[in-house]
């Protein structure tokens, strides 16, 4: 064997890549300026999904945590809004101030939630869920099934406040986006992507698991506090059954193992997939959710590594360089 | 007459070739100890034959059975055992669950639990008590009796001296000895001397390929000491 | 007070009724089955339509419904689980969770929103009770529900320790490899425990639409439920599921008895607690291992 390596991290794909998400950025700014009212409030939901996705496959594809319990996250972010805005606090200020009390409510949890294993953490995390949920449900403020709503948004103009939940969505999927992007870059990107690849044989080079998983499971439930926040912000009315539906979870399943689970892109057209998919047939109700039910089963026995890790393998594209590559310049073998 | 066949096998571990193009045959009542230093390949070896490690390729035929695609359980059944390194009984079953599960695969013969503790004499006392709580000794000769309880036609032994006392060695040596009566026998042993007593035919390994191969009778130690370290090639 | 701590007794039997499948399973295959409560909605219904349909008795109609869930278990473990479970441990959630969604949807497809129940098919049974001295009552149905789970949990342990096929299934559990190398046929031996916790869920099934009503989504109740039981009472023990049932119900019955929601909140607080407790005292136990160790 001659030649040589060269270690890189970026290819021709991943600028173009980076090019055409930059232009992307710009276009969706933009966007409100042309686009209808309908339309706006369904890349509103978009966004919302990408940013499920992403934190529920930062945690089961990076941490290796599967859970049915992200629900949990994401009615709180939306119930800890409705609380302090109810307050008095701006309620686009609250959006992110529940989302930091949901963080560190799950810090608090991942103390002991974290020391089960695979299905009991997955089912635990569940009972969890529906713990918080009747907690929640004791509020008098929630009414318990009756809920409440975003009063407080009243004040402002619809127009306005439709735009401004737009752009607030779009900026906090793009900096969560861009904070998972930049924490797998990091070093303990390369903590991350080693227990992924094997937890046991992390443990013995030196990584520290348990601190590099908890760090994925209070960032997951603080992107999901923020989405549950949003989809609150953007539908007013705040009902616990609806956002403590173990539905939201079966969604993020779905849109990271047919996007590619453990794979950065995978989520995201995960997301634009099932985004497609429920504009198309969501009429149709029962099948809808029959044929969501039926691609978990079939991606995880047939596909595991989803679309985007069948892409990967096929055409070597990484748009999103997390880890490196080699190159052999010169002859080989 | 030739029982078992190898041929051309290939076995992967991983990225490594750990048998290559492998070739032997093995007649009945033959005792055959398969020698070589550490990570010769004898150990991928005999789990390939067994069916507990899958082959890349080549060919494995037990009397006129191709059984190359044939799973661990169903070679079993067709008359062929491994007593697997570092003995794998079932820790939280009784020696005796351990010997009785043995008979699974329900083919006729001599072996019964009650001929295996006549056999293995220091197992009767123990006879309730987990694996788990066995000494070394003991898990050995259940290993060994578990293995015969299929009644099998070839016998595998991996490394059956691992670990064990000197003293322990030479009980289930003995129990062997007993028990071995007509049946062909194959197996892996690190200690020359142990393998000569017992072996009418050694083969020595060396990086995944046979370098000796020859009947005991016809063998002095240093040539086996040669061939275990690669200084020379022969067969008979 | 003393009627409600018995009340809770018998709900606890027929929580360990739903678990004790749950829990065999996840001590034999290491699978938490997600879709065990839809399945055991699945069986009520199945039940429900022999009764209402071809007037058969929901106790003639186990001896048809038992044999078809038994099936569709052996089905289940030889072409989907066993498929997944090789993928390691967190594919099987992500495939039973699915089976889970596309069972809770397609029942509702069949038969809409409306709650069922198969007490009208049992006779008296179903509010029938016997009088005990001091003015306590006890349902003839629940009576049979705590000896029917005392019975299956008997009869599979015995299974276990005195059937070769049993034998064979804790042998595949402990390490598949070699038992294969024995002899066993690992496939067969999982297959096998799947039938059999199938087999529990019909009859768990069959209990929950004697005892009360039923609909297309109320499987996820049934399953937190069950693997609450079963983390309660320790996982692996059958005769712990027992307790583990017991013992949420009696919590649930406390928090019933401090708030009027505190029913479901009672129990999943003592299943957190228990919880907490185990992890704790684990994790004692292996900073205890590691000092002897490193000493």
């Amino acid at each position: 064997m001659t030649g040589a390596f060269v270690v890189e991290r970026w290819t021709t794909a991943s600028r173009i890549g980076f090019l055409v998400i930059a232009f992307a950025i710009v276009v969706l700014v933009a966007a409100p300026i042309v686009l209808k009212a309908g339309t706006l409030d369904r890349l509103t939901a978009l966004f919302i999904y990408v940013m499920l996705a992403a934190m529920w496959n930062a945690l089961a594809g990076y941490g290796g945590l599967v859970s049915i319990g992200q629900q949990l996250f994401f009615g709180l972010g939306a119930y800890f809004t409705v609380r302090l805005a109810d307050a008095g606090l701006n309620p686009f200020a609250s959006t992110i101030a529940a989302a930091l009390i949901v963080a560190g409510i799950a810090w608090a949890m991942s103390h002991f939630m974290l020391q089960l294993r695979g299905g009991e953490f997955a089912i635990g995390m569940w009972v969890l869920s529906e713990l918080t949920h009747l907690l929640v449900n004791l509020d008098r403020l929630v009414q318990g099934e009756t809920g409440t709503s975003l009063i407080s948004m009243n004040v402002y103009d619809p127009d306005n406040r439709r735009i401004a939940i737009y752009l607030l969505a779009f900026g906090i999927m793009v900096a969560l986006l861009g904070a998972l992007y930049a924490l797998l870059r990091s070093k303990s990107g390369a903590a991350i992507q080693a227990i992924r690849d094997n937890e046991v044989a992390a443990t013995s080079v030196g990584v520290d698991v348990l601190k590099t998983k908890r760090i994925l499971f209070v960032l997951a439930a603080f992107g999901i506090g923020l989405a549950g926040a949003l989809w609150l912000c953007s539908a007013l009315t705040f009902q616990p059954k609806t956002y403590f539906s173990v539905q939201w979870t079966a969604y993020m399943i779905f849109m990271v193992l047919v996007g590619g689970i453990g794979k950065f892109e995978g989520a995201i057209l995960g997301a634009l997939l099932f985004f497609t998919i429920e504009t198309w047939f969501g009429g149709t109700g029962v099948w809808y959710l029959i044929g969501l039910g039926l691609a978990a089963v079939v991606f995880s026995l047939f596909f595991p590594k989803g679309i985007w890790g069948a892409i990967e393998q096929r055409f070597g594209i990484t748009l999103l360089p997390i880890g490196y590559r080699l190159k052999i310049i010169g002859g080989a073998e | 007459m030739t029982l078992l066949a190898i041929e051309n096998l290939d076995v992967r571990h991983g990225q490594l070739l750990a048998v290559k193009d492998a070739s032997i045959k093995v007649d009945k009542g033959e005792i055959l100890a398969l020698v070589g230093a550490n990570g010769a390949g004898k150990s991928t070896l005999l789990r390939a034959i067994a069916g507990a490690h899958r082959q890349t390729s080549g060919r494995i035929v037990l009397e006129s059975n191709d059984i190359s695609d044939w799973q661990s359980f169903q070679r079993v059944k067709s008359g062929m055992s491994l007593v697997p390194e570092g003995r794998k009984l079932f820790q939280d079953l009784s020696v005796e669950e351990n010997l009785v599960l043995g008979g699974v695969a329900g083919r006729k013969g001599m072996w019964t639990v009650d001929k295996i503790f006549e056999t293995f004499p220091m197992l009767v006392k123990r006879r309730q008590a987990k694996a788990a709580t066995l000494s070394g000794g003991e898990q050995q000769a259940a290993a060994i009796g578990r293995a015969l309880m299929s009644n099998p036609d070839i016998l595998m032994l991996d490394e059956i001296s691992l670990g064990l006392s000197p003293a322990a060695v030479d009980l289930v040596y003995a129990s062997l000895n007993n028990a071995k009566s007509g049946m062909t026998i194959v197996l892996v042993e690190q200690e020359l001397s142990r393998a000569m007593n017992f072996a009418t035919r050694i083969v020595c390994m060396l990086e995944g390929q046979f370098v000796l191969d020859r009947a005991t009778r016809d063998l002095n130690r240093q040539e086996i000491t040669a061939a275990y370290f690669g200084k020379q090639r022969s067969t008979h | 007070m003393l009627s409600n701590l018995i009340q809770a007794v018998f709900l606890g039997g027929y929580y360990a009724m739903v678990a004790c499948g749950l829990s065999f399973m996840f001590s034999v295959m290491r699978i938490i089955n997600l879709a065990h409560g839809s399945l055991a909605i699945l069986s009520a219904y199945l039940l429900y339509v022999l009764a209402q349909k071809f007037n058969i008795n929901p106790f003639l109609g186990l001896l048809i419904v038992v044999p078809v869930m038994a099936t569709l278990g052996w089905i289940l473990q030889r072409y989907l689980l066993d498929r997944s479970a090789k993928g390691g441990e967190l594919l099987p959630v992500l495939t039973t969770f699915g089976i889970a969604i596309v069972l809770d949807n397609l029942m509702f497809q069949r038969f809409g929103a409306d709650t069922r129940s198969l007490a009208p098919y049992i006779g008296d049974l179903s509010w029938a009770s016997y009088a005990l001295p001091g003015g306590l009552f006890v349902g003839k149905l629940q009576i049979l529900v705590l000896m029917t789970v005392i019975v299956v949990i008997g009869a599979l342990q015995l299974f276990l320790k005195k059937t070769q096929l049993g034998r064979s299934i804790r042998a595949t559990a402990m390490d598949p490899d070699t038992a294969g190398l024995v002899g066993i046929d690992a496939k067969r031996a999982t297959a096998a425990a799947t039938a059999i916790a199938m087999a529990t869920v019909a009859l768990a099934g069959a209990f929950l639409g004697m005892r009360a009503t039923f609909e297309p989504y109320s499987g996820t109740p049934q399953l937190l439920a069950a693997f609450e039981a079963t983390v309660i009472g320790g996982i692996g023990s059958l005769w712990g599921t027992l307790a583990g049932g017991i013992i949420l119900a009696i919590a649930q019955t406390l928090g019933a008895s401090v708030h009027p929601q505190g029913f479901l909140l009672g129990g999943h607080l003592a299943f957190l607690i228990v919880l907490f407790f185990r992890l704790h005292r684990n994790r004692d136990a292996i900073l205890t291992w590691l000092r002897v160790r490193t000493a």
